[in-house]
């Protein structure tokens, strides 16, 4: 653990622009906040119908790729795989961005973000039999327990870093475990309902995790001009490759469960409807065919290219997961009661994406790319350069 | 002569508001460089600290045209 670890300068032409660009796109963010708030949430895509929209989404997606990136981070700090030292700093404070991004999603969704407190007033405010009341501890948790971690990686303190890093991997897997429980217990939905969920979703979170990190770590160490370990990312790739498999096997396995007759007609309807090309064209195509590929071939598997493209590929599919989990998984009618039911409760929703949302999600992600930027400026999260002291 | 109350209350209750976040954090920030915090994280915690004012700023921008009381005419401003 020798390796000295310095911030970046970030004066230079291209920080100043992408920081202008990000704080531009984060304002515009909190105007389509100002105006969803007063104006309600029918601005949204959302309906009685469909009640979880964009928000939800991207907050169930940032959840998992924090999570996947502090489970990375631990490859150093608990399994003392020293060759990944040089970005597990980087990965513990885009996890704790990532957590952030998460909390703002979840606030924007309520509607009321100053009820938000209520969340966590455990056991007197909440029914502590729901999923959505036990997630609140593992947030909140989870958010301490990352900056307890990053504070004891900062200030080199090796015996609470290790102590803290095994905390840190056991919350951040219960966490996103958890998330899963969130759609995998609700047993009036069909195509949430699965007891695998939870571990498909912590394998998610892995792969996104990791997938993201990659992607930081090559793009921050490219236009910091420091040189990656070509060895590092191709290791990483081949872990991804792995967690890529595990995925897909769990994945098939629900599907193939939810395809066994009688109940099929929710998962054939996913298969086939109106969200047939999120499922096959994202969540299969990019989260898993794609990078199955290209992990597997000869040439692109051993290229930083290809391992990039990779990573990008699952990073979009899965989003694509999430969407294709949040928004069909509502969108099929409820069963209330055997037989065809009339009117809007036996059709299927609609969910058209307003331009309100999407400037909201495109703050919160700016926001988050701005508090990355903040972090590389001013904490030391890199290995110095060669000629830097 | 019909003056806009509403906005300038309004203007006014953000002042006062952001003068008491600000005061919060600056204590906050005090607090911990107080208790030995390294003084080199000190413009990270101010940009962070920035960051929530903000938000708290925005919420309350929001949340004040939403609720604050009509005052003096019948429109919404």
């Amino acid at each position: 653990m020798n390796l000295i670890f310095t911030s970046i300068k970030g004066e230079s032409r291209g920080f100043l622009l992408l920081k202008g660009g990000l704080i531009g796109l984060t304002l515009i963010g909190f105007v389509s906040f100002i105006i969803s708030y007063n104006e309600g949430h029918h601005l949204f895509g959302t309906s009685n119908l469909i009640p979880w929209g964009l928000p939800i989404v991207i907050t169930i997606y940032l959840i998992g790729l924090s999570a996947g990136s502090l489970i990375i981070s631990s490859l150093t700090y608990v399994f003392q795989r020293n060759q990944y030292h040089p970005i597990s700093r980087l990965a513990v404070f885009l996890a704790i961005v990532l957590i952030f991004g998460a909390m703002i999603g979840i606030a924007l969704d309520l509607g009321r973000p100053e009820k938000s407190w209520r969340l966590f007033i455990f056991f007197i405010l909440n029914n502590m039999r729901s999923m959505f009341a036990v997630n609140g501890i593992l947030y909140g948790g989870y958010f301490l327990i990352s900056i307890i971690y990053l504070g004891a990686i900062l200030s080199d303190k090796i015996k609470l870093i290790k102590s803290m890093g095994i905390i840190a991997i056991f919350w951040a897997a219960l966490v996103h475990m958890g998330t899963g429980a969130i759609f995998g217990f609700i047993d009036a939905r069909p195509i949430y309902f699965s007891p695998i969920k939870p571990l498909e979703f912590l394998a998610a979170a892995m792969v996104s995790g990791l997938g993201l990190l990659m992607l930081v770590v090559v793009v921050v160490f490219k236009f910091t001009k420091r040189n990656i370990d070509q060895n590092l990312i191709l290791s990483l790739s081949r872990f991804l490759l792995g967690l890529v498999i595990a995925l897909t096997v769990m994945v098939f396995i629900d599907k193939l469960t939810h395809l066994y007759s009688p109940n099929r007609d929710p998962i054939l309807w996913l298969f086939t409807g109106s969200y047939a090309w999120i499922f096959w064209g994202l969540q299969v195509g990019l989260g898993y065919a794609l990078p199955l590929l290209l992990l597997t071939h000869p040439h692109y598997g051993n290229s930083i290219r290809g391992v990039m493209i990779a990573s990008l590929s699952v990073i979009i599919g899965i989003f694509g997961e999430r969407f294709a989990l949040v928004i069909p998984g509502l969108a099929y009618p409820l069963p209330f009661y055997p037989g065809r039911i009339e009117g809007i409760w036996g059709s299927e929703g609609s969910f058209p994406i307003t331009s309100i949302e999407v400037l909201l999600s495109l703050g919160i992600f700016s926001l988050m790319g701005f508090l990355l930027l903040i972090g590389l400026k001013y904490l030391e999260l890199l290995p110095a350069k060669t000629d830097e002291k | 002569m019909w003056i806009p109350l509403r906005p300038i209350a309004i203007l006014i209750e953000l002042a006062i508001l952001i003068g008491i976040i600000f005061s919060i954090f600056n204590g906050l920030m005090f607090t911990l460089f107080d208790y030995r915090l390294d003084p080199k994280y000190q413009p990270f915690i101010k940009w962070v600290l920035i960051t929530m004012g903000f938000l708290g700023l925005v919420f309350f921008i929001a949340h004040l045209i939403a609720f604050y009381p009509r005052l003096g005419s019948p429109s919404r401003f």
